[in-house]
């Protein structure tokens, strides 16, 4: 097989939402020596983000999507042991959480999945995370970019406090912040001094990329 | 004498039926912080005593002054019922639903048989009989439910917007468990006195799943729960969360008397999708109702009003923080508002 053709072959795997073929097709990628950076970000992440946009312009739901990131999933865990951690293929490190979680943090997934989709290494705390929980994450795990999110109003605070804790282990600047969810609006990031809020998983995941550039490669050093 | 009760005066609106003035209601989410310390009922015990619950809702009627009284406060007691794990809510949250109960067809067996009388779902129908005693001649006693697709999405877990394609047969069991749940507990709130009825069902949402799958699994369902009440002479709302202007002809077509509308939702835009539907909103609970002053509510509440809100209300659940001032800045927009 071709390396275009499993490329292609991926990217349709996670369109039609086929787990056991990604995973098939991963390992075919594998066997034939294509890079397996290339297979995730041209094959598989590629599909994510057509449905993705699919999605947006309300051609596909919610079950394509999560049928789409299951087989996308499905083929990065065959894919991603086998990307050099280090140089210019190294995966920068996503944290992500919800302060407090319901039905919902589908939202939260989401996020994750197209973070995932473009290159991010994923650290999901989960939902309903204390806030010591995600400043001792982040410093853990030298984060790149924190996404807090919530769905309740009452648990809003819990951002403010997350911004706090950052800042007083002299962390905050290490990282870039988005929070996101139903309750969130632009200035209420500003006024807690997040980097962003997007209204979408994949506007999340393009904004984020970017601005992980300007981090400084040795600030956890 | 007033013609008008202010139970007469919503049945009629609801029906889109002409009255004298427009009521203030809100069909959703009532409880906050400042009519639990003014009534002593306080979450999360006002989630649990039928008694607290009936004095908290009360609340919003001699507090703050709604024209209506409504229970409960939150929407995870139908999937506590069926055995889902729940997050104990605070004084200032909701109890939220964090575990599932069912994975296959064999599990959808195991939950058929159950009691009404039991667990939360007891305790509501508890809490509306005490109000329906207290005010029942006077004011409109409002029940609500999750609805019967969100349920099953709590019984599910996130598996279930992948079963609604990949497994019709198992999507069309839990809908059906759900739909008789639903149906069986709003026969009993009405027993119990209650002469309105609120289908909250948030995931339920087309923009979420789409016309296709919407038309398939939720309006049907939707549609059984609304003749039983209609059977019943009690109107019902629907409220779904997030942009739903697309789908609320599909939304009506469950033959709904009103619908509740999102703050994502321009009302203008809402009521030319809608045949007879009422479109009841949308002041947005977060930004507006709880954070702008009561003048800034009056304001945004006239924009509304003149794009031709049915009813005056806020657009999901009032947030617990939410001072009674700004409430009544809604709710007195809301009785000077002839149609
Ligand atoms: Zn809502």
């Amino acid at each position: 097989m071709e390396e275009n053709e499993i490329i292609n072959g991926l990217t349709e795997a996670v369109v039609n939402g086929k787990k056991d073929q990604a995973a098939e097709l991963s390992q075919k990628s594998l066997d034939e020596g294509v890079d397996p950076y290339i297979a995730v970000i041209n094959g598989l992440a590629k599909g994510m983000e057509i449905m993705s946009e699919k999605y947006e312009n309300k051609q596909a739901f919610m079950p394509h999507l999560l049928m789409a990131s299951n087989a996308m999933y499905a083929g990065m865990d065959v894919l991603i042991p086998h990307i050099k951690t280090e140089g210019s293929g190294a995966r920068k490190v996503l944290v992500i959480g919800a302060v407090e979680g319901d039905v919902h943090d589908i939202g939260k997934n989401l996020v994750k999945t197209m973070m995932s989709a473009v290159g991010f290494e994923a650290i999901d705390l989960g939902k309903d995370v204390p806030v010591e929980q995600f400043v001792e994450a982040a410093a853990q795990n030298k984060a790149d970019v924190m996404s807090i999110s919530t769905l309740m109003t009452s648990t809003m605070d819990n951002m403010q406090r997350v911004m706090d804790g950052l800042n007083s282990k002299g962390i905050r600047n290490n990282m870039k912040v988005i929070v996101g969810g139903a309750p969130i609006t632009a200035d209420f990031a500003t006024e807690i001094g997040a980097d962003a809020t997007k209204t979408d998983a994949m506007e999340a995941a393009r904004w984020a990329k970017e601005a992980v550039e300007s981090l400084s490669p040795g600030r956890w050093d | 004498m007033d013609e008008y009760t202010p139970k007469k005066r919503l049945a009629l609106a609801l029906r889109g039926e002409s009255v004298d003035r427009m009521p203030a209601i809100s069909v959703t989410q009532t409880g906050t912080v400042e009519q639990m310390e003014a009534c002593g009922a306080f979450w999360p015990e006002a989630n649990e005593d039928a008694e607290k619950m009936a004095t908290l809702a009360e609340a919003g009627h001699t507090v703050v002054g709604f024209e209506a009284v409504r229970v409960p406060f939150d929407i995870t007691a139908e999937a506590e019922f069926f055995g889902c794990e729940i997050k104990a809510g605070t004084k200032e949250q909701q109890p939220s639903v964090v575990g599932h109960v069912i994975k296959s067809i064999e599990d959808i067996e195991k939950l058929k048989d159950y009691d009404l009388s039991e667990g939360r779902i007891g305790v509501v129908c508890d809490a509306i009989r005490i109000l329906a005693g207290k005010y029942g001649d006077e004011l409109p006693i409002m029940g609500s439910m999750l609805g019967p697709f969100s349920l099953a999405q709590h019984m599910n877990g996130d598996d279930w917007f992948m079963a609604i394609m990949t497994d019709e047969k198992f999507a069309f069991a839990l809908m059906e468990l759900t739909t008789e749940f639903n149906i069986a507990y709003a026969k009993k709130m009405v027993d119990n006195g209650a002469d309105t009825m609120v289908i909250i069902d948030p995931t339920a949402s087309a923009m979420l799943i789409g016309d296709e799958f919407y038309q398939k699994f939720v309006v049907p369902a939707h549609k059984r729960i609304v003749d039983t009440m209609h059977e019943l002479n009690v109107a019902t709302v629907l409220h779904i969360c997030g942009d739903t202007t697309p789908s609320l002809a599909l939304m009506e077509s469950s033959d709904v008397d009103a619908i509740s509308v999102d703050q994502n939702v321009d009302v203008a835009t809402a009521l030319s999708k809608v045949d007879s539907a009422v479109i009841i909103g949308n002041l947005d609970p977060v930004s507006v109702l709880w954070k702008k002053t009561p003048e800034q509510i009056r304001e945004v509440s006239k924009d509304l009003l003149a794009a031709g809100a049915g009813l005056l209300g806020p657009g999901c659940g009032i947030v617990s923080k939410t001072p009674n001032a700004n409430l009544q800045a809604m709710i007195e927009m809301a009785k000077g508002h002839t149609y």
